[in-house]
């Protein structure tokens, strides 16, 4: 579903990634863990085709991210940050909708969609009011709504979970797992250890830029011979600093 | 660049913009009540000046003979005038100034009337404190009748050594203005050509900023340019949806503070009045009644900089790193605009040379005034307009390529 081969992201003098080489599977729940500035952010965005890699290339759903980037919108879902990034004059309906359009989709099919997503987050109270007064929890069920609205086959996840309450963050763990019920790819970055643990089928770390290991937490522990995760993951970012 | 998505991002970024209370009002309603609101503050003020000129007028007399002072004051100067005298002396006088207890004072010498008598030259102090407006008003109302005075001594004086007081003024000049011949018969309107091509071009240059802050750098802060750049629409479609927003916004303002401006002139006429001018309605359509063509190429020279401007606004929108850093930085637009706008307020509408037609900004202005003056200069409508497309295709190609860079757009 994704594939990356040897892909280094430079910034003038600063490498953000790489050589990156990994590869994806089509419905996994594939985790980005590393620290702040680690490299996971740009790694998602040259995902999302917003940055081109200095070097090495990227396929998405079969198509390149920089040579066939309107393809790979196409296929694709983000919601980056803990917050929102909604419209707070337009209503909910409205932002959706906003996004929507910009995908192509046909006026009947998007309303059809709308009223479906809207059911299924139970957000039908609310669709049609603005944004601004909405609590954090009411914006992320928006923002999710937006995200999928185009019924993308891959999502692209950048700590979706920060700076939100506990009850918000379960709302977005149960999103991602409903992703995955629907056959979606997710790929999620995250520097919380349990939130990897209870959603994910795969995990890349990732440090200073470079991919430390790859495997599913069970064969990282055993690996390693270390059941505490946190643990294992501080020792493995401890190995890529000597 | 896909059509149909420019027209989705512009459909939605007028949307929400005329949905923010704070710019519809400041941009669009504010100019239509602030600017006859303050026609008519100033008009009231204007009023209010002319009208002390003529009221009441208390003035002390200093003198050490005070009723010969009194009496010459009453007889000469005043005549039939509603000035009242009071007698003070020279230890009070400032203090009577400071308090507004006189206007001004007349302060003779001891030896005026012995002068005056014998037809030598003599002097009298007037005293007046410059910080009261009554006081500088009365000062001049004395000033005239004492120059009034001067005449009538002189012609008496003349005509009793048996000459002709037309003696004082062998030369009489008379004023001849050939403008309304070189300008099909024409008048121009100072007030008007001074003050709509200036105003104008400060509204066109500024009306787009709060758009351009609140899309373009607003967004990036609001973490939504992101989802937006992940969308099936290309940046440059996203890029010129956004411009053609900000270009419309500018517009309507621009129409809005015109109609403000023309009322507050239709609705306060007698104060443009009173700076010689005539701004009755019929005046202003005569001056806005020009040929079509000139008409459109005024309109498309003043839309075309609109489009360099909303180009401007938002490369410098897309260039600051925070919305606050955005404000500033476009808060500075307004001193080119107002540098070059100044340059042309004291300038006639004929000292426009040719030449000046290739200074953008400065090329609009002028266009403005000289249409508004009656002068149709087609060549110089013609170049102001190519020059300001000109002046776009500079600035759109350089806000596509920074759209283009990854570190202008995702910070």
């Amino acid at each position: 579903m994704i594939s990356l081969n040897n892909v280094t992201k430079k910034f003038d003098d600063k490498t953000a990634t790489y050589e990156l080489n990994f590869k994806i599977n089509e419905g996994e729940i594939f985790g980005l863990l590393g620290e702040n500035g680690a490299g996971k952010t740009t790694t998602l965005r040259m995902l999302a085709t917003m940055l081109k890699p200095t070097s090495g290339n990227i396929t998405v759903c079969g198509f390149d991210t920089v040579k066939q980037d309107s393809k790979v919108r196409e296929n694709i879902g983000i919601m980056f940050g803990g917050e929102t990034g909604l419209y707070d004059r337009l209503t909910a309906k409205e932002n959706i909708e906003y996004f929507g359009m910009l995908y192509d989709m046909d006026k009947n099919k998007l309303d059809e969609q709308i009223k479906k997503i809207s059911k299924i987050l139970e957000m039908d109270e609310y669709i049609d009011k603005r944004v601004a007064n909405f609590s954090k929890g009411m914006k992320q069920k928006v923002a999710f709504a937006r995200t999928i609205i185009h019924n993308p086959k891959v999502l692209l996840l950048d700590e979706p979970t920060s700076g939100l309450d506990v009850t918000a963050a379960v709302q977005v763990h149960e999103f991602i797992k409903s992703c995955k019920k629907d056959g979606r790819t997710v790929v999620f970055s995250s520097h919380t250890m349990s939130e990897v643990e209870k959603l994910c089928d795969r995990v890349a770390i990732i440090h200073k830029g470079k991919l430390i290991d790859l495997d599913t937490l069970d064969n990282l522990r055993v690996k390693y011979n270390e059941e505490n995760l946190e643990k294992l993951f501080t020792d493995l970012i401890k190995g890529g600093n000597e | 660049m896909n059509l149909k998505h420019v027209m989705i991002v512009l459909k939605k970024e007028l949307k929400d913009s005329f949905r923010d209370k704070k710019s519809v009002l400041t941009n669009i309603l504010l100019p239509l009540i602030l600017i006859p609101l303050m026609y008519y503050f100033m008009n009231m003020g204007i009023k209010s000046m002319t009208s002390q000129a003529e009221e009441d007028l208390t003035i002390g007399v200093i003198s050490n003979d005070i009723n010969t002072a009194n009496e010459f004051v009453k007889q000469n100067i005043i005549g039939e005038d509603n000035i009242n005298i009071v007698n003070v002396t020279q230890s009070e006088v400032n203090q009577k100034l400071e308090n507004g207890d006189i206007s001004c004072a007349l302060l003779f010498s001891d030896d005026f009337f012995e002068k005056l008598n014998n037809d030598e030259n003599v002097e009298v102090e007037l005293k007046y404190n410059s910080l009261k407006n009554s006081s500088s008003l009365g000062m001049q109302r004395l000033n005239s009748k004492i120059m009034a005075l001067n005449q009538i001594l002189a012609t008496s004086k003349l005509q009793s050594m048996n000459i002709s007081p037309d003696i004082l003024n062998l030369i009489t000049p008379t004023t001849n203005d050939i403008s309304k011949e070189l300008n099909d018969g024409k008048t121009s309107n100072d007030m008007l050509t001074m003050i709509i091509p200036m105003y104008l071009v400060i509204v066109i240059v500024t009306a787009g900023i709060p758009l351009a802050v609140d899309i373009i750098a607003g967004e990036r802060e609001r973490n939504t340019f992101e989802a937006l750049f992940s969308t099936k629409a290309d940046r440059l479609s996203i890029l010129v949806g956004k411009y053609l927003s900000i270009l419309i916004f500018s517009v309507i303002a621009v129409i809005m503070s015109f109609i403000g401006l023309i009322l507050g002139i239709v609705l306060n006429p007698e104060m443009f009045s009173t700076a010689g001018a005539d701004m009755s309605l019929t005046t202003m359509l005569q001056a806005l009644n020009m040929p079509i063509g000139a008409m459109l190429l005024i309109l498309l020279a003043s839309i075309t900089l609109a489009a360099a401007f909303a180009g401007i606004q938002i490369a410098i929108s897309t260039m600051a790193k925070t919305v606050k850093e955005a404000q500033t930085y476009l808060s500075y637009l307004t001193f080119p605009a107002m540098i070059l706008g100044f340059s042309t307020m004291f300038m006639g509408a004929m000292d426009i040379n040719r030449y000046m037609s290739f200074i953008p900004v400065f090329n609009t202005i002028a266009a403005i005034k000289m249409v508004l003056s009656g002068i149709i200069d087609y060549y110089f409508l013609t170049i102001t307009v190519v020059v300001n497309v000109l002046f776009i295709v500079v600035v759109l190609i350089f806000i596509v390529n920074l759209f283009k860079k990854e570190k202008t757009i995702i910070k």
